[in-house]
This record gives structure tokens, sequence and C-alpha cells, in this order.
């Protein structure tokens, strides 16, 4: 980041090689839309890009990116209700009027049932986080799924120590409750 | 029991070893006492794996780095379009825009002079003492204003008495003579003046 501050845009490049597609999938889990997931990560790294002359080395560049990238998603969350809206991962549907066959899978296979109920579990699980408030997801991904620190978490939705422990807390308890059947 | 309360709100920090050094001691001291935390360290355990495995994961769309690209490039241009400031930039320069105001301000100074000059040059007309009756007292050779309408409406601006002709400075219009001869006469309708 000290490189990007100098005006090296290569620089710029490999943080965004870097750190991009762990950046849309986290604004994904916000988001439920691969584009827009992808949008606000562009975001995120065009707001680092512009601000890089005011960027001081006091935390990790991560917690700074993921700092910013929260930001844009609450934002985002409140501007938007993505509750609920979801779309395919892959593939895309087929327009009006157009024609088109689909193979359905063959799930005798075990490796394709274990597949698919991989895929189940996940939508689950994410229908679950969708419905915490915004500040417990963002602390429990930040701090489970991205692995940052509490301090770092603390940092990047600009509270407390105890602040994030509580609402990691909350939030864990809510899924323990909600996924119960998961977790015996 | 208020132990265990304490406790479970350290248990997900120290599933993946974010407590503190200090805070970790009473923790574990705490779990080799109390089945439940421990059943509850687990399920957390557990609740941790599940959102690491099966929470999906998306690969960018191929031209998300391009488009990114893009979008640098851009920005990058913009900033030094600010920066060197272009077209506008270049000619609003603080030395242009000093040079431009200080043009403008000896045009209009210029401009000053130049009409005070020329208004110290030309006599100020005297203005006839309209109050001093124009109207009421005339000159031996002007025309008397007519007190009927019907002449009145001949001495009008287009048509005025042959002195005014010859001095400039009695030259104003007559339709407003007449109102003000109205207006003296203490009758503001027409009505009554013509009677």
């Amino acid at each position: 980041m000290q490189r990007v501050r100098d005006g090296d845009t290569v620089a710029f490049r490999e943080l965004f090689a870097k750190h991009s597609e762990a950046v849309v999938n986290f604004a994904y889990r916000f988001v439920n839309s691969r584009p827009r997931a992808e949008e606000l990560a562009q975001d995120a790294f065009l707001q680092i890009y512009r601000a890089r002359g005011r960027y001081q080395a006091k935390a990790r560049f991560t917690t700074y990116l993921y700092r910013v990238a929260t930001n844009l998603c609450l934002n985002e969350l409140r501007r938007f209700d993505y509750q609920g809206k979801t779309e395919p991962l892959e593939g895309r549907s087929l327009e009006n009027g157009e024609e088109g066959t689909r193979e359905l899978a063959d799930t005798s296979l075990p490796e394709v049932e274990e597949l698919l109920a991989g895929i189940e579990t996940g939508a689950r699980i994410k229908k679950v986080l969708d419905k915490l408030p915004p500040n417990q997801k963002s602390a429990l991904l930040l701090s489970r799924v991205e692995g940052l620190s509490y301090q770092e978490v603390a940092e990047c939705l600009e509270t407390t120590e105890s602040a994030v422990k509580s609402l990691i807390f909350r939030a864990t308890q809510t899924l323990r409750d909600q996924l119960a059947d998961l977790l015996r | 029991m208020k132990e265990c309360e304490a406790i479970s709100i350290e248990l997900p920090g120290y599933v993946r070893g974010k407590l503190d050094p200090k805070a970790v001691a009473p923790v574990r001291a705490h779990l080799q006492a109390c089945a439940a935390c421990r059943d509850e360290l687990v399920q957390i355990q557990r609740l941790d794996k599940l959102l690491k495995d099966a929470l999906p994961t998306i690969t960018p769309s191929p031209g998300f780095a391009s488009m990114f690209a893009n979008r640098l490039a851009a920005e990058a241009a913009a900033e030094e379009e600010a920066t060197s400031g272009g077209w506008a930039g270049r000619l609003l320069q603080p030395w242009v825009v000093g040079l431009a105001a200080t043009a403008m301000l000896a045009i209009i100074m210029l401009g000053a002079l130049n009409f005070s000059r020329r208004s110290s040059d030309t006599p100020i007309p005297r203005i006839p003492n309209l109050t001093g009756g124009v109207a009421k007292k005339p000159v031996a050779d002007s025309p008397k204003i007519a007190s009927n309408p019907a002449e009145k409406n001949k001495l009008t601006a287009s048509n005025p008495p042959s002195d005014v002709l010859q001095r400039p400075e009695l030259f104003v219009d007559y339709s407003v003579i007449r109102d003000l001869d109205i207006l003296e006469s203490g009758n503001g309708d027409a009505g009554s003046h013509a009677g």
C-alpha cells in the first residue's frame, strides 16, 4: 500500500488480484447477487485508490479493505432490501420465449447426493444469516469467515471489542437455535 | 450459572483462538469443570465448520478484472485531468485570472474617467419650473393652454407650440404639463375640469 500511495498503479493491481475474490464473496453474502457483489468489490478498491494519499499504515491492509467493504455493504443493505433474494450460482435462467432443455442431475451417485445436500445446507445457512441484524452478520462473517481478530472487526465496524464479542455471541446463539439439527 | 454466562460470551472467540492470552486461562479452567459449557463449545466448533464449509463461494465473472482495470484507468485519467487541469484548468491558471481581472478593472476605470470628463463639458440643461406655472403664467407669445378639452388635445407632444421648438430646455411632453394643470386646478377628474 505504501507503493500505491507513491503512485504505483501496478502495485494496486497486485493488491486487487490478491484480495478481490475474497471481497466479492464477502459482498455476495450481503447482497446475494454476483453482479452487484462484483460492483461493490470494485467500488471498495476504487475508494481505497482515491484515498491512497491519506492511507496510514496503522492497521493491516486487509482490515482497511474490509472496513471499506463493510461500509459499502451495510449502505447497500440500507438502500435496498436483499433479504430472501437469491439468484442461481451457476448457469442462467432462460429468457422469455427462449427455448432450451435442462438436464436433471442424476442423483443416484453418492457424490452428487452429497453435493446437493451441501448446496441445500449452504442455502439454509445463508437464509438464516440473512435474517440476522446487519451488524451481527458483519461481525460474524468478518470474524468467522474472513478470520479477522476481534480488534480488527471492531475497527471495521467502528465499535469496541466488547461490543464485537456481544454481537458475535448473539449471532452465534441465533444460528445455533435455527440450525440445531445440523449441529447434532 | 453466572459464570457460565460470562464464559459463553467468550466461547466463540476461544474456538478460533481470538481471545487475549489473559482471557484464555479462566475459560479453559471453567470448561474443565462445566459439562454444559463443553457441549456448547462443541456446538460452536461445528457451527464454525458449517459456516466455513457450507457457505457458498463464487468466482468472479471472467470480465471482472478487465472491467476493474478500465474503471481504474478512467479514475487515473480523471485524476490527471484534475491535477493538470485540462483546457479549462489551463485557461484558469491563477496568473491568467489575475491578468484578466486587472485588465477589466483598468477598462472600467478608463470608462469612468472618460464619462466624468464628458459630463463636465456638457452644460446641465435647466429644467423649467413647472410649479412656477409654465401653464398658468404663459409668456406673452407662448400659446395659451386651452381650457376646453378639444383645444387641449391639439397641444400634444407631437404638436408642441412654436417657442418650445426654439427653446430646447422647454421641450417637454405637453401632455405631462396638461396633467399637472389638471392636478393644480384641484380637480383630479377630467370631467369636472372640462366644465
